[in-house]
This record gives C-alpha cells, structure tokens and sequence, in this order.
C-alpha cells in the first residue's frame, strides 16, 4: 500500500502537475489580495478529468505553494500576501530594509520547508490512529465535534463572539437548501430544480471570499502609488549554521503551535503564525528586538504556518472536517473525485492516503526549490496591477463554478453569495464561520437527529459519551473565555475613553 | 435601561434587528416544510431550532448594541455616495456578464468584462485603453482555448457557437 501509494505519485505526469501547482500556488500567495483558497478554488475545474490522486496530488501542491508564497510580498513588500503571513511582515521587511532581504528570505523558506515536513511527520503519525479511533465515533460525538469546530472558529475568528456564532448560524442555514437528509423533504428551493441537492460548495466558497472582493475593491480602489519591492540577493542559505542552531527552540515551539492550531477545525495557517510569533516573542531572552528584524520572528511565524498544513489535513482525511478554508475546498475537490474523507478512508483506500503523504513531500521539495532558484520570476509577478489581476481572477472564478456542474446556474449563486459576503464584511460578520457552517451543517443535522433517534428524545445522552462530554465542554470555555477577554477590551476601552474625557 | 449608554450604536442595532428579522422569517416558512417520511424528528427540526437560534443571537446583538458604548468612528462605517455607485457599477457589470455570458458566448463577454471591471477599478491617471483591451482579449482568448480545447471543458459559444 506504501509503495502502492509512492508509485502513484512518481510518474512524469504527477511530479510536472505538483511543479505547476506550486508555483500557482506560490504566485497566488506572493500576490496580496490573491490566496491559497484561492488559487485551489481555480484550479479545481482542472482537475475534473484527471485521475483521483493526480487531482489530489495537484491541489496539495497548490496548498502547500499558496501558504508558503506569502513570505515573499510579506519580506520584499512590507504587505503579507496571505493572512498565514501576516506576523511574517513583523520582521521580515525590517530585516529587508536592512538590506538583508537575501537573509528574511533564505530564513523564511527554510522554516516554510521544515515546518511543513515535521507537520507532514505529526500527519503520518497521528492521522491512522485517529482514524481507528474515529470508526467507534457515533452521532453524539460527530455532533460534538461538529459543534466544537463551529463555535470554537465563530469565538476566536472575530472581534465579536456573537457576530461569529451567527455567521455560523447563517452558514447553517444556507446548508438548509434542498432535499432534507433526513425525511427526504425539499426544503427552501422555491421552485428552483437545480437546487435540490442543495448548493454546491466551490460557488459558494468563490461568492463568498472571491467575487465579495471584487466589491471591497469597487468601493475602496487601489491608490495610484507605486508599490516598491526590496532589492535582494540570496548566498547560499541566506544564514549561517549557528544562526540556524540558535532557532532550533523556537523552530520546534512553532511547529507544534503550527500543528495544533491546524488540527482545530476551522482555523489554519491565518492564526497559528500570529500565536506562534507572539509566543515567541514571550519566551524570548530579548522580547525589545522583536521588530527591528530579527529572524527568530521570521521563523516563528513561517514554521507555524506551514506547519498548519499537515495539522489541517488531519481532521479532514480522518473525520471529513476541514481543519481550515483551503481543506475545505479539498474536501469538495475529493469529493467531486468520488472520495469520502473519513475513517472509513484509512481502511478502504489507503494506497490513496501514502499517496497523499507522498504528494506532501514532493511538493515540499518542490516548494524549497522553487522558491530559491525562481525567486525573480515571483517578484516580478508581484508588479502586476490588482485592478487588472481582479478582474481575470473573477473570469477564472466563473469558468470554475460553470465547471462544477456545466450550468449558468451556479454562477448566479456565487454571485448571490457574493454580495452576501460584501454585506457581511461590512456589517463586520466574519465568513470563515459561515463558510464552516455551510459545510458542518449536514453532519450536524444528522447526527442531532439520529442522535435524538436513539436516546428517543432524551437529550442528556449527547454529554454521556465521554468524548462527546469533552468537546462540549471546550466549545462552553471557549465561549467563557472568549466573551471574558472582550468584555475585559472593553472596559478598558471605556476606562481610556473616560480619562480622555477627562 | 439605566444601562443605556448615551451614544447608541445605530448600525448595530440595525445589523440585530435584521439577523431577529431572519429569525422569524426562517420559522414562519419552516411552519410549512414536513416533516417528511420515517420515525423521530424531520425535515422541519432543523429549520425551526435554527430560527430560534438566530432569534436568540438577534435578542443578544441587540441587547449588546444597547449596552455598549459607540464607536466614534465605526470600523467599516456607512458608506459614501461614490462607495455605492462603485459598488452598484461593479454588481451592474457582473450582473450582466453573467446574464449575457450563455447568449453571446464566453469569449466576447469575458474580454468585455475584463476590460470594464479594469476600467472601473483603476486609479485616476492609470488608464491604458489599448493595453487593457490587448490584455482582455488575450486573457478570454486563452483562457477559452485551455478550457475547451485544453481541459475539453465546455464553456457558451454564445453567438460563436
């Protein structure tokens, strides 16, 4: 199965795809404005006619290309190209305008690669047994983990915990559209035939995170300023051996945050490089430096958010529950390839599952090639205007819905969806939860209903199962913790604005 | 209502009263849904226990819009005439694009859709007609050839078909 599954990734066709879609993903990630999710949405409609694991293989390159490539505008322009590299941008641009962006850069894409790599080890290691452990779950404990994942993204996504769960709510309403799973029962279609199976998540991922920018651009349109790139030059690594010793602490710290953060459904890369910075500046023997462009922040934050990548693949392959948006839309792309993440996957197709490890590490090594030698040529995309990247990206956005099922139809939902993620953006409602909401919302249902189905009605069966009774009671302190922290923000707000009055 | 504070954050209340809007716009129209066949809860469950959630959450934003005290100047506030006709000019050409696409073809549309939503969004001084339109047919161009030809994905001919 092992060698089965190596085989199936090492042919000439597989190894070209992974280059291509790392460098996408790469180019998608360096650009600001352009994201992972992204750059696997386009790409989706290409993969309908290839096989299973050559479609897989691709979009994990895509992946692992999309996170990465945000240290480049992050380091080089002082703008991070994705959320993953946001912390990224703290002292890596510092560093740059020291005239050492060859050092913020080599440091960067080592930590990209060995973050990514110890994450693919913790995949490796902890995916089988979880998924043997997952084939004894049942609806109490699907359910909690599926409650778990909503409320833990709508308290820690936003700067309000109810907009966050209502935005989860919302998702779940819109995951209401079409034949009822349970009762067989049309719900919400309004006549509508094409909606009976309920809406198609990648139009509803495009309208909510692609075509809403196009909205948020509308109204706030790039200035007319010249953005500058920093000049560089890399020597070798772009470190020394004792500066590369120096980090070995923080490097395995941030890994492991990285790791954490990408298991929890829901959130990725877009979190754990923060987290995993702000620790290490915590733990630093000289927190002051931080800022002034030092590469323990730069490796911090590019181990943490590579090292989401395999944390994020783990709920996905074992429970089906992406661990961020980008696995979400993996989950469609397997789907659509007639694959069933979950337990069950480990046990019926596990050839397919090496062969996902393996695409995970060839891509890593593409990643860590690419992005030393084909430096320029990412820079130089980094040039091109927003305003005519856009709008081709919406072109490509709709080339991708129409693919999905050969209808107009799909793109007039993403367009729906569009305008519902501008108004969420400015009503401040945060879309990551919604998006979760949407996808989690039929294995709720089911499972509270077959749940309620077994206990006949009686609800305390829910928190008798073990597991199920400790996820609960997370998803209880983080909304405790959460709604504490913002009330304690703010009185302190309103204890400065009181001494400003004054 | 001692706790109301003296500058009430209009748009949130706005923003609670919509989300308890859709509340009870979802439980009236899963009053009519069936439950449909087999044993124990149906169909209607779910609709009717997440409109009461959106009520509940609707009750909490209000009631968090009351208590707490405005901004002065709100994140994402209102906005502005030229923000709305922005907004309006980009949803127009869309809206079209996608309506037109199936009758005249994904060729013609995309180039032409490239070329206004580029036209719009570019800042003042920046315009370059004849580029942007080299630009718009050779993206739709392209981008036609790798997906019908390339990846035999059909997309509308339209009026080239």
């Amino acid at each position: 199965m092992v060698w089965e599954g190596l085989m199936s990734v090492l042919t000439i066709e597989s190894l070209l795809y992974m280059v291509i879609g790392v460098a996408i993903g790469i180019i998608f990630g360096a650009i600001p404005g352009l994201t992972a999710n992204m750059a696997v949405a386009l790409c989706l409609p290409l993969t309908y006619k290839m096989t299973p694991i050559l479609g897989i293989s691709t979009l994990i390159a895509l992946y692992v290309g999309g996170i990465s490539g945000g240290l480049i505008s992050a380091i080089l322009l002082n703008i991070p190209g994705t959320p993953a590299s946001v912390a990224t941008t703290f002292d890596g641009a510092p560093l740059a305008r020291k005239g050492e962006a060859g050092k913020a850069l080599g440091v960067a894409i080592c930590s990209s690669f060995a973050g990514t790599m110890l994450s693919i080890g913790a995949l490796v290691f902890i995916a089988p047994s979880l998924a043997r452990a997952a084939l004894r779950f049942g609806p109490y404990e699907f359910f909690a983990i599926s409650l778990f994942s909503l409320t833990l993204l709508g308290t820690m996504i936003s700067d309000s915990v109810l907009k966050g769960i209502t935005s989860a709510v919302f998702g779940v309403c819109a995951s209401l559209v079409g034949m009822a799973p349970i009762g067989g029962v049309m719900r919400f279609t309004f006549g509508f035939n094409e909606v009976a199976t309920g809406f198609s998540i990648l139009p509803v991922l495009i309208g909510l995170f692609a075509i809403s920018e196009i909205f948020n651009m509308a109204i706030s349109p790039p200035t007319s300023e010249k953005v500058e790139v920093y000049d560089y030059h890399i020597k070798g690594f772009g470190f020394s051996l004792a500066e590369a010793k120096s980090q070995i602490g923080n490097f395995l710290r941030s890994a492991l945050i990285g790791i954490g953060i990408g298991i929890l459904p829901g959130i990725g890369g877009g979190t754990s490089n923060i987290v995993a910075y702000s620790v290490a500046k915590q733990q630093s023997k000289h927190p002051e430096k931080f800022g002034t462009g030092i590469i323990d922040g730069i490796v911090a934050s590019e181990t943490a958010n590579n090292a989401s990548i395999g944390g994020a693949l783990i709920p996905l392959l074992t429970l089906g529950i992406p661990g961020d948006t980008v696995t979400a839309i993996l989950l469609g792309g397997l789907m659509i390839h007639g694959i069933s993440p979950g337990p069950l996957l480990f046990k019926n197709q596990a050839a397919l599952v090496y062969g996902i490890f393996f695409a995970l590490v060839i891509a890593t090594f593409v990643m860590l090639l690419l992005e030393y030698f084909g430096m320029r040529l990412f820079v130089k995309v980094l040039t091109v205007p927003q305003y005519i990247l856009l709008p081709i990206i919406i072109v490509l956005c709709c080339v991708g819905t129409f693919g999905v099922n050969h209808r107009m139809f799909d793109v007039w939902v993403s367009l729906f969806f569009g305008i519902i993620g501008f108004a969420m953006t400015k009503l401040e409602f945060p879309i990551p939860p919604m998006l979760l909401g949407f996808i989690l919302g039929p294995i709720v249902e089911v499972n509270l209903i077959r749940g309620l189905m077994y206990s006949q009605g009686d609800v305390t069966a829910f928190i008798k199962s073990p597991i199920a009774a400790a996820f609960h009671l997370v998803s209880v302190l983080a909304v405790i913790f959460t709604v504490r922290r913002d009330l304690k923000k703010r009185r302190a707000k309103e204890e400065v604005s009181a001494a400003d009055l004054q | 209502m001692g706790m109301v504070r003296q500058n009430i954050n209009k748009r949130d209340i706005f923003v609670a009263c919509l989300v308890l809007l859709l509340g009870i716009i979802l439980f009236v129209s899963a009053q009519s849904i069936k439950p449909g066949a087999g044993m124990g809860k149906g169909a209607d469950f779910m609709p009717k226990l997440l409109s009461f959630m959106l009520l509940i959450c609707g009750l909490l934003l209000l009631i968090d819009a009351l208590v707490k005290e405005a901004p002065v100047h709100a994140a994402g506030a209102s906005l502005r005439c030229d923000q709305i006709i922005g907004f309006l000019k980009a949803f127009a050409i869309l809206f079209i694009y996608i309506y037109l696409m199936d009758k005249i073809g994904f060729l013609i549309m995309s180039a032409a859709y490239i070329f206004l939503q580029s036209w719009i969004i570019t800042p003042p001084g920046r315009h370059r007609p004849v580029r942007l339109a080299v630009i718009s047919i050779l993206v739709s161009s392209i981008t036609y050839s790798v997906f019908v030809y390339g990846l035999q994905l059909m997309l509308p001919a339209g009026i080239l078909g």
